[in-house]
């Protein structure tokens, strides 16, 4: 059941998966399920800073200062985007109380 | 009026090697784009090249640079043929390191120092990107003394291996014997596992020292999670035995060769020359070095030069397999094969003495040919040489590659 989302989530890649770079993209596989995933090169950044635990927030600022977007409608397709990965189990979620 | 010598149209290095050569690098060069973009404005057979990608499984570092410099100029059908192959190549690639990463635990729960070498792990130390480097089975090196523990660990998984050092028929010539590799299939569970020993690696001429190798192990990340692996100066003694071994007949494995020499980590030559004469094989060490640079354009230190320019056949060598690889030839005939294995070291009693030992010595395909009694276990050192000459002949007549 995927975790309710907040800027001050903590996310980290899940341990079930494998992944790489592809040509700037990222191809990913969740291996208990055995399918595939891509991402854009702006869904690979996010990948990559997926790679160790973080806060959305720390995610959304790094982001932030890469693009020229707008930063609002940045926060919302970023955390659509985490979850769906959540939702697919590429990534694990974790809210702290408080 | 001039005399112009021709080499012979044999020898001539066709387009679509070169442009193969070009792309098979995965640390960004200038010089190695511009060469590609050259290469697109000359008449390539495209058909020729595909085959050849394929054969030398380089379809993803193909992909990858032409993609990155000018894959405008690349018949559009051809362009996704290999952009297909190059990501089935990576679908591969990620459900075999998800294999490896999941045998590499069980192998560690257990206790079995098994050392992965080649696959994903390379992949990671070399090119710094697992999907770059194609592979079709998991290799591991362990102690001679935990082949029976990590064999029994693999059957439970539910692997049938061949040789089997759990099954009495089979260990009785396991006592006396060692076969050229420890394979373990799972029809479910792909790819082949390979496990290799000290009593395995028999193409190196002084048997790998546990005892020296582990202070020495590398940690690398793959996919995030980190792995013990040999140093950068201990693979590419093992991986210039390898390709000696085979001949060096895949440019994928120059590629890693060239690829391990500008990891980021950094080579220490003075270590890694020591180590190669340690082991017996420092012409051959030397040989993988000249081919990465030669073909590949991988630079070399001026002392490695040095050392190269100081040995008397090693450059004629690597001309050999170059000459080979352009024209698409397979594997040399028998004798060529043994001038080459004798031509290996440096010292002709060595190379007469290695290609004896693996001339001589039984593997589990002399077993299957001929099972023998216990008491006629000797006779198997008879087996061995009339096998390979029921297999290959005098080769006095080149196989078809």
């Amino acid at each position: 059941m995927p975790k309710t989302l907040t800027e001050r989530s903590i996310v980290v890649a899940a341990s079930s998966q494998v992944s790489c770079d592809l040509n700037g993209e990222a191809a990913i596989l969740e291996l208990n399920k055995g399918v595939y995933y891509g991402l854009d090169a702006v869904g690979a950044r996010v990948w990559a800073l997926l790679q160790r635990p973080r806060r959305v927030s720390e995610i959304r600022d790094a982001l932030l200062a890469e693009y020229e977007v707008d930063a609002r409608q940045w926060e919302t397709d970023l955390l659509s985007l985490l979850e769906r990965l959540s939702a697919e189990d590429l990534i694990e979620v974790r809210n702290e109380p408080g | 009026m001039s005399l112009v010598r021709r080499r012979a149209s044999a020898e001539e290095t066709p387009a679509e090697w070169e442009l193969l050569a070009a792309c098979g690098y995965a640390h960004r060069r200038d010089s190695g784009r511009e060469k590609i973009k050259q290469l697109l404005q000359t008449a390539i057979v495209w058909e020729r090249f595909c085959a050849a990608a394929e054969r030398h499984k380089l379809e993803a570092l193909v992909f990858r640079n032409l993609a990155s410099t000018a894959l405008d100029k690349v018949p559009a059908e051809i362009a996704s043929r290999l952009e297909s192959a190059a990501r089935r190549a990576v679908q591969r690639g990620l459900l075999y390191t998800g294999r490896f990463l999941e045998l590499a635990k069980l192998f560690e729960s257990a206790g079995i120092a098994a050392i992965p070498y080649k696959g994903p792990v390379l992949g990671a130390l070399a090119y710094g990107n697992c999907s770059l480097r194609s592979f079709q089975d998991l290799d591991f090196v362990l102690p001679q003394s935990q082949i029976v523990k990590a064999s029994e660990l693999l059957v439970q998984q539910g692997f049938r291996a061949y040789p089997d050092p759990t099954c009495a028929e089979q260990a009785r010539f396991l006592r006396h014997f060692h076969p050229g590799q420890y394979v373990f299939v799972c029809d479910s569970k792909p790819p082949q596992i390979e496990l290799h020993t000290e009593r395995t690696l028999r193409y190196l001429p002084v048997p790998l020292d546990w005892k020296a190798v582990a202070p020495r192990l590398a940690e690398v990340s793959v996919s995030g999670r980190i792995v013990r692996t040999f140093s950068l100066e201990d693979t590419l003694v093992l991986l210039s035995v390898h390709g000696t071994k085979h001949f060096w007949e895949r440019l994928s494995w120059v590629c890693d060769i060239a690829e391990l020499i500008q990891a980021p980590a950094g080579v220490d030559w003075e270590l890694g020359h020591e180590l190669a004469k340690q082991a017996g094989c420092r012409r051959i060490w030397l040989l993988s070095l000249v081919l990465a640079n030669r073909l590949l354009e991988a630079p070399l230190p001026g002392i490695v030069q040095d050392w190269i320019g100081s040995d008397d056949h090693v450059e004629a060598m690597a001309r050999t397999i170059g000459r080979r690889l352009a024209s698409g030839g397979g594997l040399p005939g028998a004798p060529q094969r043994l001038l080459f294995r004798l031509q290996s070291h440096e010292r002709l009693c060595t190379g007469l003495s290695q290609c004896w030992r693996t001339a001589t010595s039984p593997t589990e395909d002399d077993w299957q040919m001929c099972s023998l009694p216990e008491w006629a276990t000797p006779l198997y050192f008879a087996v061995r040489p009339w096998r390979l000459l029921r297999q290959h002949g005098l080769g006095l007549r080149r196989k078809a590659a």
